[in-house]
């Protein structure tokens, strides 16, 4: 019986102890997934009461008196003995600060626990003041007017900078997630200068070091115009820095006390931005990866600047014109951003996209159009901000948006917005230049993708430009009538969900000269219709006629650099008014009707594979469809023609057209090298020629191999379009794996899926010579101690053969008497129950 | 106890500490100390920021070791008592006191099986298994966490010896929480693993004692004790992990899903470095794949018949019926149990890929304790006549083994494709394009041989250099091609990442720096 307790003893031992293990477990588990929870219910009415300990009221200490006294928040439905917040208010006799020190409540309550003693509000429990404002002039308000030259200490978490966040049920986010209660968080410094109520700047740093994330360390604001402003001075004016209710933005057209608090549960969420970056007319903003320092010049990165501008000068809240810049210099760490495109790289270079965003009437968060521009340009200026505090070597305000526009980019989109309806405080994202192919320009890559923003937002009209460093010019063109980027490659306008146009400049003067309007999809199935407009002829062309029109045509009727003042935007937008278009965009025979001269129309026809003849002029392959018809004069000879497939070729020089009946595509290849050695690059030459007049288009060209031991391996393969009458020539960069006759074989995979081979070749592959054993001892080998080791190795392995013989040579003989087990108990000892 | 008479017995573990010795000392010679990998490099680069600022965790520095700070701490200790560098430390002195590691596995083997022959060849079977090996012998915590990981068992061992003395039970006890405790300070991750590996083997004996009547005293016996240690070990982990070295946390912190976090706090895998490729294709890894399976025999062998030991012990107790007569055997039966769960949940999840980048690193335990098991048989076959064919027959297979452990622990250029030894030329080499670059990539190898080298030797980077490896990124436009690399493109039939038309920026005979030719206007 004795047994069986002690045994269910030890087994609820076991049990607790295992519950034990259990709660341990889950303890480790909670603190690797720390979850919290938090709910808010509806805003109570909040009211203040002020107790002085001085004899000093809290109008006077407000404006400037010696003395000291402590301000408690509370809910109406709590009572003053458990204020959600406690502000205590003290100057000093000769200080000429004033300071006060905001008290929020502890984790695990939701109220400041406060004594009252001899006149004195003692806090409790509580880990120091969340918030510590110094007033530099020591007072709090005067004249109805908020101090706002005040140094703040913010303690703990706090949404307080951006790169924070703050949502009721989760709590903290970002880099207020990681900041431990009472940690110094962020240090800010504003400024009124002229005591307006309203402050001029807000220098904000964040404290901690994260030395891991790309936090924001720096927030700068400085307001550069006037935004009418409405002031609200919280709950009690006498101390005007606590909100009822708030988030971090300020909103438009008022200026909010700083500080919110979640009442419920007596936290303090936000210190709220008291110089708002977007929701006012004009701003200067640094939002900074780095921190800044006083007194020196500073490198800055990321959004510096990042600028607001009212061009209207009639601004009611909202700028008119955003410069977002992300800027990084060489080589910081901080701008690997895009890791599929940078391959964890840094920039290597000094490296700055610039979003240029404007309207053409008083600034109301819609957007009109956008140039963004990507480049290297370093950054070397010394702009004084925060009062000449500090220096930075990003651009000033003033001059910013004519430092934009006045250089060379390589690459530039421009957006016009024909019906977005979106809404944004930043201007327009689409079309990034940083979503092109980033490491053809850091260097990483020989040649550049093109095959890029092919597809826009609806109700945009995008175009680009990757291939020229020039200024980001822009032109209304005499064609279409629409503000276009000078020297843009192609575009497109998403017209709806099914339709859209495609712009492509063909040829080098710098202007659009081709329009496709078609359905979404397919690039060449779905053509409805097409202008091509060259120097002395537009030629229309849809599924049932070609309109042929001979004219003098001038590209562009107006061309300008974005504007960046009043005058240039209030001229931009009075020209592009006047030229406003009268037609759809998509009615080409409009656009054509506008130029006049001599016509030939030919209906009963198709156009296809208009392209360029390098400088020398162009061609179209023209389907004469039975039953067609000419009209017109005789621009192009085709009288006569039967139907059939026909090259047309307008050359230049003779100004005539050359009509030749379309022959098909004819390939000839072949693949030539230098001398090759078996693991050592070297480069394949491949050329092609085409001696039919069709353009053999969209072919896949393959370039395989076979090894002297009758491996097969692909080494390319590259979409080509291979033209008439134009040699394609390519490189390939190959090494073979072993040595001796390698058989190269190129072949054309065409949009047919057939698969036509072009040539072949036998290259003869030196060796490189064998891994020498010589070698790889004298390379890996320490003076060549092959002796030594060789003996240490046969000496070891001796020894373990010693060890076996020494283990098994001289078991105990018969009996395994002399191993004995002390701790269990022999067989026949073994308990039975009961 | 063993009861053996003869006196020259108590000498026998200078057997094994002096095959270690001589293995150590071919390990050094054989490349003159001019050797380096992912870990060692890793460690020595986390041990330089602690000599600097005198803090075990020093301030931002992304060099920080996260999962332990004992090894840096203690390295920091050393060299700055000896004035040696930490080079030398990490390839020369680490590897040349690894040999100490076989007096705790004697103690240890001596007292589960309580007979010294059976413990010398046992211990001498363990460092002929090249796993095991490779991981005391390079510069890493790992020849100290092993070495605790015996200790904790011994101690273990010990002190359900004495239960029922106080004074001696205190003692041990208190010795297995400091044993367990410092393992935690020099790799969180398997001292957690190794109070998994108590947690189940305390799971697995419950079970099986409340299931089965014979084995209900046996593992009544030492469940207490197992759950003691189990809890308060979880503590020490715990305390260790989240208040003792906060920088634990962050790798807790990257790892993505909580399947990921239990793997690592568990199973034994830890967050791949940098370069860290412990799952390459073997084919790719070694000349061969017979050339492989013939330099891990021991390690097969060893757990085949671990396997079939343990197997047919259990068979015996579990289905059977057979009492237990060794309560260590029982215990270290349930560990091998235990570890063995562990390695298949480890290996299994890192197959599917539920783990990510942690790497299995369970293996050299699971090895030891397939060794333990071994032991026990081969203290059963002492007990009757070997017959002389078998031993003639061991006697080759010991001998090829012996030799074949650190052909493998030593990545032997010859067999391995890894190779982890360098030039002085080469280090030279890389140091100039360190000292006369910046902001480079500097493609060095097909591999991290010459990164590392650089590491050991320079740590980072002076001039913010990059040494990239494998395939070049499409960033790296200088290259770094020695005799050595020249060699290795033969031998993995790889070809050198150089074209003909590069221009040549430095050359000493041995190893030459390229620069690619510019081909656009952004390319310099």
């Amino acid at each position: 019986m004795e047994k069986v307790v002690n045994r269910t003893l030890a087994l609820k031992k076991l049990h607790a102890l295992l519950l034990l293990h259990f709660l341990g477990f889950m303890l480790i588990w909670l603190k690797c997934n720390e979850v919290s929870a938090q709910s808010q219910s509806d805003n109570q009415k909040i009211l203040s009461t002020f107790i002085p300990e001085t004899g000093v009221s809290l109008e006077q200490l407000s404006q400037g008196e010696v003395g000291q006294g402590t301000i408690l928040y509370y809910r109406s439905d709590v009572g003053m003995d458990k204020p959600s917040l406690v502000v205590k208010l003290k100057k000093a006799t000769g200080a000429k600060v004033a300071v006060g020190e905001v008290y929020q409540a502890v984790s695990g309550t939701d109220y400041v626990e406060i004594r009252i003693q001899e006149n004195t509000i003692v806090i409790l429990n509580n880990t120091g003041p969340s918030i510590t404002l110094t007033s530099l002039d020591g007072w709090w308000v005067k004249n109805n007017r908020p101090e706002y030259n005040l140094n703040i200490q913010i303690n703990g978490p706090m949404y307080a900078m951006w790169g924070a966040g703050y949502e009721p049920t989760l709590g903290f986010t970002g880099w207020a997630s990681e900041v431990k209660i009472a940690e110094a968080s962020v240090y800010i410094e504003v400024r009124d200068p002229e005591n307006k109520g309203v402050p001029l700047w807000d220098w904000r740093s964040l404290l901690p070091a994260f030395p891991r994330s790309g936090y924001l360390r720096t927030n700068y604001a400085e307001r550069e115009c006037n935004t009418t402003l409405e002031l609200n001075l919280g709950i009690t004016s006498l101390w005007p820095y606590v909100a009822e209710a708030g988030g971090y933005e300020q909103p438009v057209s008022k200026l909010l006390p700083p500080i919110v608090v979640d009442w419920n549960h007596g936290k303090i969420t936000h210190f709220s931005e008291l110089v708002t970056a977007r929701n006012q007319n004009c701003s200067y903003t640094l939002y900074s990866l780095d921190r800044l320092q006083k007194e020196q010049l500073n490198q800055t990165n990321f959004e510096s600047p990042f600028a607001f501008y009212d061009l209207s000068g009639e601004g009611n809240g909202h700028p008119n014109l955003i410069l977002r810049t992300q800027h990084f210099p060489a080589n910081d760490p901080w701008s690997i951003g895009d890791i599929d495109a940078q391959i964890q790289n840094p920039y290597p270079k000094d490296m700055e996209t610039i979003r240029y965003s404007w309207r053409n009437v008083i600034g109301d968060l819609k957007w009109d159009f956008k140039i963004e521009v990507m480049g290297f340009q370093k950054y070397n200026s010394n702009t004084p901000i925060a009062g000449g505090l500090i220096h930075v070597d990003a651009p000033n305000y003033q001059t910013f948006p004519h430092w934009v526009v006045g250089q060379s980019w390589p690459l530039v989109t421009f957006i016009g917005n024909e019906s977005s309806q979106d809404l944004s405080s930043e201007g327009i994202y689409d079309w990034s230049p940083r979503e092109a192919d980033l490491k053809y320009y850091f260097g990483w890559d020989n040649a550049l993708n093109q095959k890029v923003f092919t597809t826009i937002n609806q109700g945009l009209r995008g175009e680009y430009r990757l291939g020229e460093n020039i200024q980001p010019f822009l032109y209304i063109s005499a064609v279409d009538r629409k503000l276009h980027l000078l020297n843009a490659e192609a575009g497109v306008w998403s017209i709806d969900n099914k339709l859209e146009l495609n712009y492509t400049r063909l040829k080098k003067d710098g202007y659009i000269d081709q329009w496709v309007y078609r359905t979404k999809g397919d690039q060449n199935l779905n053509i409805i219709s097409q202008l091509n407009v060259d120097y002395n002829y537009l030629i229309y062309s849809s599924n049932t006629e070609i309109i042929i029109r001979q004219a003098f045509v001038k590209p562009s009727l107006f061309e300008t650099l974005p504007p960046t003042n009043h005058d240039e935007w209030a001229a931009l937008g009075a020209k592009l008014e006047a030229k406003k278009p009268q037609f759809e965009p998509q009615d080409f025979k409009a656009m054509l009707h506008q130029f006049e001269g001599p016509e030939l129309a030919i209906t009963n026809a198709r156009l296809q594979d208009y392209r360029l003849v390098e400088d020398k002029g162009f061609r179209f392959v023209l389907k004469l469809l039975p039953g067609y018809q000419l009209t017109g004069p005789n621009l192009v000879s085709l009288e006569g023609l039967a139907p059939g497939d026909y090259a047309v070729e307008y050359n230049y020089t003779s100004a005539i057209f050359k009509v030749t009946p379309l022959t098909p595509a004819n390939l000839t290849a072949s693949i030539s090298s230098s001398n090759l050695t078996e693991l050592s690059k070297s480069l394949l030459t491949i050329q092609i020629e085409n001696t039919g007049l069709k353009d053999a288009s969209s072919g896949l060209l393959e370039l395989s191999a076979t090894s002297p031991s009758g491996k097969n391996s692909i080494i390319i393969t590259e979409s080509v379009n291979i033209l008439s009458g134009e040699p394609y020539l390519t490189k390939v960069s190959w090494a073979a794996n072993e040595p001796g006759k390698w058989i190269l074989e190129l072949s054309l995979k065409q949009s047919d899926h057939k698969l036509q081979p072009l040539a072949s070749r036998t290259l003869l592959v030196a060796s490189a010579g064998q891994t020498r054993g010589k070698n790889l001892l004298t390379d890996s080998l320490f003076d060549g101690q092959l002796l030594i080791l060789s003996g240490g190795l046969l000496t070891a392995g001796i020894l373990a053969v010693v060890g076996l013989l020494l283990y098994s040579r001289s078991y105990p003989p018969g009996t395994p008497k002399d191993i004995t087990v002390e701790d269990v108990p022999p067989e026949e000892k073994e308990p039975s129950d009961g | 106890m063993v009861k053996y008479s003869e006196r020259n017995q108590k000498w026998l573990w200078l057997l094994p500490l002096l095959y270690l010795v001589i293995i150590a000392l071919y390990s050094f010679i054989r490349y003159g100390g001019n050797w380096a990998d992912t870990d060692s490099s890793t460690l020595a680069r986390a041990i330089r920021p602690v000599i600097e600022q005198g803090k075990i965790t020093p301030a931002d520095n992304k060099d920080i070791y996260p999962n332990g700070f004992a090894y840096q701490s203690i390295t920091a200790f050393l060299v700055n008592i000896t004035g040696v560098d930490v080079a030398t430390f990490q390839q020369v002195i680490y590897l040349l006191i690894a040999p100490l590691i076989v007096l705790p596995i004697w103690l240890l083997f001596n007292e589960i099986l309580g007979d010294l022959r059976a413990a010398m060849f046992s211990t001498m079977l363990l460092l002929l298994q090249p796993e095991f090996l490779f991981v005391i012998l390079r510069g890493s915590h790992e020849k100290f966490t092993r070495t605790l990981l015996v200790l904790c068992l011994y101690f273990l061992v010990r002190s359900l010896k004495v239960i029922g003395q106080p004074r001696p039970l205190a003692i041990y006890v208190l010795l297995f929480y400091l044993s367990a405790f410092a393992m935690a300070t020099y790799n969180n991750f398997l001292s957690s693993s190794f109070v998994l590996s108590v947690t189940l083997s305390l799971g697995f004996g419950l079970l099986l004692g409340l299931s089965r009547k014979p084995l209900r005293q046996a593992s009544f016996a030492v469940l207490p004790r197992l759950s003691y240690a189990s809890l308060i070990c979880v503590v020490l982990v715990f305390v260790s992990l989240f208040y003792v070295y906060e920088p634990a946390q962050i790798v807790l912190g990257t790892l993505k899903n909580g399947v990921q976090k239990v793997a690592a706090l568990f199973l034994d895998v830890q967050t791949a470095t940098d370069y860290t490729n412990a799952y390459a294709n073997i084919n790719i890894g070694w000349i061969s794949l017979p050339v492989y399976l013939l330099l891990s025999s021991a390690s097969f062998l060893a757990i085949l018949f671990s396997i079939i030991i343990w197997f047919r012990q259990g068979w015996g107790w579990l289905v059977k019926g057979k009492p237990i007569t060794n309560q260590n055997e029982w215990l270290l039966w349930l560990f091998y149990t235990a570890f063995a769960t562990q390695s298949f949940f480890s290996i299994g999840f890192d197959r599917i890929g539920l783990i990510g980048n942690l790497q299995n690193r369970i293996l050299p335990s699971f090895t030891m304790f397939a060794i333990i098991m071994i032991g026990f048989q081969l203290v059963r076959w002492r007990t009757r006549p070997i017959r002389a064919f078998w031993r003639y027959l061991a006697i080759p297979l010991v001998l090829c083994l012996a030799i074949f452990a650190p052909l493998k622990a030593s990545n032997e250029p010859f067999l391995s494709n890894k190779w982890v030894f360098y030039s002085s030329a080469e280090l030279a080499a890389l140091n100039w394009a360190d000292n006369n670059l910046t902001n480079t990539y500097i493609w060095s190898d097909f591999d991290e041989r010459l990164s590392t080298a650089f590491e050991v030797n320079y740590n980072s980077s002076k001039n913010r250099n990059t040494f990239d490896i494998y395939d070049p990124k499409a960033a790296t436009r200088t290259f770094f091609i020695s005799d050595t690399t020249r060699l290795r493109s033969l031998r993995m039939q790889q070809p050198l990442p150089v074209p003909a038309d590069a221009n040549q920026l430095y050359d000493n005979g041995f190893g030459q720096l390229y620069r690619l030719r510019p081909l656009t206007p952004y390319q310099e």
